[in-house]
């Protein structure tokens, strides 16, 4: 039996964003950590220096998989079906908590 | 660029590391070609390198604890016996370094520490009297004459008796010329220090110790100024010393704790240049040289040799820093020997961790080569084996460091008198810094043999579980281990065995005096303000004796001094009808005694008559002497009837010639001195500064003597404080002190490398009998015999026991020169205690092998053979 894709939530930002630059399709490293800088509009900020270790633990968790680029001195990074079911899981999450913060009249409704 | 990167990524771990420098550096490029000369973005990358990857290594070390911690709570029997021994090793290290550190190490206690000389005057014609002490005049003119000396003072031990504080005390008291405290650049606690004026004033001055102040005056800050009677006379007190300051003792003990320090006058009218009675102590001027000192303090000299040959002719000056000349000769070379000892216990520790180990990583090779099969890779598993044995050496630390604190007070308390210095011992910074050196060595050795054995074998007999190759190379490393462990031990027994004989040769040697039943009081001062002629202290002495006669069935005497007592004067004679060169007249020791002193000392008398009450201070002058006396006059002579005479102030008619009336057997000083010719004198002809009761009472209840010795003292004059009493037994073995401290530490030491290497020795055959179950079922089913089995296993253990004490003995012979010079009529080399050591350690190593071979014996071939 597969695990609940539920179970490492709360993701760390830098994690969730790097499975969201990866849920457009395969990357290699320096594309995530641009995609991710503009992505989160300049407020999550990423070098390889920290990029690689979470990487390399997402790896070793079966999250993401990994696969020769033409360029040997890069490889790239793709999402495994379970990091897609996690990335899922820790949006329906956040998606929750904004519905949440809409019933509390914290977010306009709608917006 | 790449090179900073390179640095930088150090702070990786290593798997990491070459798995993603690539990446790294490339995506660096890119940016640069994407966006040229961000700076800024290169210090960010690297800031991120280094604090990722040191968070990277924390979380890995971390796991390594966890499972290092959870690994060794599966095995507690392990934990415990591995913790003690890495305390047992880590604490006598540390007690050692500590001592060592305090004694050795540390500079002296004074601010003018390291610019502090002492300048010793000697006379080769007279070592004995007053060796290395200069008169006052003297000190007065290499003050006054020498330039590069910033300040010179004079010091001796002397004792003084407060009156009018409850019962009189005896006080430990430094008479002092008025630069000292200048000249060891101490300040004073209270009030202050002297002047020159001071010394001038009609009433005594003295400065008392911190600990006098508290105890005496309740830590009266008005105390300054006040007047207290010290031997009876008036004297002011100026000042207090800060806590605990020390009076150096350059030619004893190290140091000792005065109660007061009393100023002694520099050019007083009493002072006589032949009169040495002052320790010289100096502070060399910033930035002169040692060598330039020594040549002003030796042209110094050679002015006053010249200017005052009947006093100085034959003296000269000898400067040494006041730290060589504290520490001493002995003391060093002991404590670094015992510092090896300590060191060679730390191997055997360290061996006998690696080999339990050992042990452990052979039973774990499944579990290993599980690990190494999934991936692990072998700088990990050698990280997990060093993290284990690092967490039981740092628990062995903690409980080491904690039986050093008790063994530091312990050992302190016995030998500080030993050891000059030992008091100030502790466990301080340096300590504790040392200690976590050892923590360090002692993971690392014992950890590191497991690692090794794993890193030299193949991974595919390690995945190929039990391979009996990975257990031989194990037995190898843990058999040379036991033979290291076998050497170390025999060569401390024997150092302990060394030492321990020396002591009982020391304790019971023939001085001369018989060792039973008699008691001796210390040295009982007639301070001279209260008795300043003969007579009256002939009433004190009268009225001892009187007491004393009436313990009963004693014999009592009087005795300016006795063997091994230390109060001896010594001095030069004339002897008629015998000429001798001038500057190389005879000494003799000199003691006046009563009539009794020899029967209590059961000393015989040889020839003509003893002492009598009839030779008082007005009858003809009269003297025993020694047998040894005989050298100086030609053979055959004989001594009864001949005359000498002697230079001495204590004779009441001085240099009048006294008539030898009678011939005793020679008495030694102790077990280690030489004859001297001693010459006996009647008491009452005499005028002394001390006295010394001596008893024999052999057949009294020895606490009711005790009593009645202080009784008697304390009757003869209430104003002073009664000396201690002692036996020969407690004088003998207090002068051999040094000897049985060493042999109590080298039998400590002894003992617990003796049981290491036990250990070590079950450990390694119990194991080697477990992985030879197999062989031993194929042997036994082929027709091998228990007994034959039993001498298979023992064969190993002698091969191992043969090999260590060969080791052992070059080892002991070593340790035994070393200690050489604290032996007494033992041979370094001694045949006896080689012998009768490697024997114990022999059978001690048979018995270990012994109980694991019958294991073997007892081997059911159809059990094992199943098995495999």
């Amino acid at each position: 039996m597969a695990p609940d894709p539920r179970s490492p939530l709360p993701l760390s930002p830098r994690v969730f964003y790097v499975l969201l630059a990866l849920a457009d399709g395969e990357q290699h490293g320096y594309a995530i950590a641009r995609a991710i800088e503009t992505k989160s509009g300049g407020t999550v900020r990423i070098t390889s220096g920290t990029l690689y270790p979470i990487m390399r633990q997402m790896l070793d968790d079966g999250w993401i998989g990994e696969v020769d680029d033409e360029d040997p001195r890069r490889r790239s990074y793709s999402l495994t079906p379970r990091g897609r079911r996690i990335a899922q899981a820790e949006a329906a999450r956040l998606a929750e908590v904004v519905r949440l913060a809409r019933s509390c009249k914290l977010l306009p409704a709608g917006a | 660029m790449r090179a900073l990167f390179h640095f930088v990524c150090l702070a990786y771990p290593r798997d990491f590391r070459t798995r993603y420098f690539r990446q790294i550096v490339g995506d660096y490029e890119q940016h640069q070609a994407d966006v040229p000369g961000g700076f800024a973005y290169l210090l960010r990358m690297l800031s991120d390198v280094l604090v990722s990857g040191l968070q990277l290594r924390f979380e890995m070390m971390g796991r390594d604890l966890s499972i290092a911690l959870r690994r060794l709570r599966q095995s507690p029997l392990l934990v415990f016996i591995v913790v003690i021994t890495f305390a047992l090793g880590i604490g006598a290290n540390v007690t050692v370094f500590s001592v060592l550190n305090a004694v050795l190490l540390q500079p002296l206690p004074y601010p003018n520490a390291p610019r502090l000389i002492t300048i010793r005057v000697i006379n080769p014609h007279w070592p004995e009297i007053y060796p290395d002490s200069m008169s006052l005049p003297d000190l007065w003119d290499m003050r006054t004459r020498t330039t590069t000396l910033q300040s010179l003072a004079g010091f001796n031990e002397g004792s003084r008796t407060l009156t009018g504080y409850g019962k009189p005390v005896a006080l430990h008291a430094t008479d002092i010329t008025w630069r000292f405290f200048d000249t060891l650049g101490v300040k004073p606690e209270l009030g202050r220090f002297a002047t020159q004026q001071d010394t001038e004033r009609a009433k005594p001055q003295v400065v008392i110790s911190d600990a006098l102040w508290r105890s005496r005056f309740n830590g009266d800050t008005n105390v300054v100024g006040k007047t207290i009677t010290l031997n009876g006379v008036a004297t002011q007190i100026i000042g207090v010393a800060p806590p605990g300051l020390q009076t150096p003792d350059p030619f004893g003990a190290g140091f000792y704790r005065a109660d007061i320090w009393t100023l002694v006058s520099e050019h007083a009218a009493s002072n006589f240049r032949g009169w040495r009675s002052m320790f010289a102590i100096g502070v060399i001027r910033p930035g002169v040289s040692f060598q330039a000192v020594r040549a002003d303090v030796n042209r110094v000299q050679e002015q006053l040799r010249v200017q005052y040959p009947g006093y100085d002719g034959h003296n000269s000056a000898i400067v040494t820093p006041l730290r060589d000349a504290i520490v001493g000769n002995s003391a060093p070379a002991l404590l670094w020997m015992i510092f090896c000892a300590v060191l060679g216990v730390f191997a055997i520790m360290c061996a006998n961790v690696a080999s339990l180990l050992l042990t452990q990583t052979n039973a774990r090779t499944h579990e290993l080569s599980m690990r190494v099969a999934l991936g692990a890779s072998r700088s990990r598993i050698m990280h997990q084996l060093l993290t284990e044995s690092g967490v039981l050496a740092v628990f062995g630390g903690i409980v080491g460091v904690a039986i050093a604190f008790i063994a530091l007070r312990e050992f302190t308390a016995v030998a500080s008198d030993e050891i000059p210095r030992l008091a100030a011992a502790r466990i301080d910074l340096p300590v504790m810094l040392y200690s976590t050196a050892i923590v360090i060595l002692a993971a690392l050795f014992a950890g590191s043999a497991p690692a090794w054995m794993l890193a030299s074998t193949p991974s595919l007999s390690l995945i190929r579980s039990a391979s009996r190759s990975g257990i031989a190379s194990n037995r190898r490393v843990q058999s040379a281990l036991v033979v290291l462990e076998i050497a170390v031990a025999l060569a401390l027994v024997t150092a302990s065995g060394l030492s321990l004989r020396s002591f009982y040769a020391l304790t019971h040697a023939d001085i001369g005096v018989r060792a039973q039943g008699v008691y001796l009081s210390g040295v009982f001062t007639f301070p001279r303000e209260r008795f300043p002629t003969a007579d009256s202290k002939a009433v004190i002495m009268d009225r001892l004796q009187r007491r004393l006669a009436g313990i009963p069935g004693a014999t009592s005497s009087l005795a300016l001094n006795y063997p091994l007592g230390d109060a001896s004067i010594t001095s030069n004679l004339d002897i008629a009808g015998v000429r001798h060169a001038p500057g190389n007249t005879p000494d003799a020791v000199f003691n006046p005694i009563t009539p009794a002193y020899f029967q209590a000392l059961g000393i015989p008398l040889l020839r003509g008559r003893g002492f009598t009450n009839d030779d008082s201070s007005s009858s003809a002058p009269v003297a025993i002497v020694g047998a040894s006396f005989a050298k100086f006059f030609p053979k055959g002579t004989s001594l009864v009837g001949r005359r000498l005479r002697m230079n001495l102030l204590n004779l009441r008619r001085p240099r009048t010639w006294m008539t030898i009336v009678g011939v005793v057997a020679d008495t030694r000083n102790g077990a280690t001195a030489n004859v001297q010719p001693e010459v006996y004198l009647p008491l009452p002809q005499t005028s002394n500064g001390w006295i010394n009761a001596v008893v024999y009472a052999p057949h009294a209840d020895p606490a009711a003597v005790r009593r009645e010795i202080s009784a008697a003292f304390e009757n003869a004059d209430p104003l002073s404080p009664a000396p201690a009493v002692h036996t020969y037994a407690e004088l003998m073995a207090d002068s051999a002190r040094s000897v049985r401290f060493s042999a109590a530490l080298f039998t400590a030491l002894g003992l617990i490398a003796l049981a290491l290497a036990i250990a070590g020795i079950f450990g390694v055959v119990s194991y080697a009998v477990s992985q030879r179950q197999a062989e031993f079922g194929i042997r036994m089913a082929i027709g091998s015999t228990p007994v034959a089995i039993m001498r298979n296993v023992l064969a190993g253990v002698v091969t191992l026991l043969c090999a260590g004490v060969a080791i052992g003995l070059v080892l002991a012979a070593l340790a035994g020169r070393a200690i050489g010079t604290q032996l007494y009529d033992v041979q370094s080399l001694d045949v006896a205690t080689l012998t009768a050591v490697t024997a114990i350690l022999a059978a001690t190593a048979l018995l270990a092998g012994a109980l694991p071979a019958l294991r073997a014996a007892r081997v059911d071939p159809a059990r094992t053979l199943r098995y495999e």
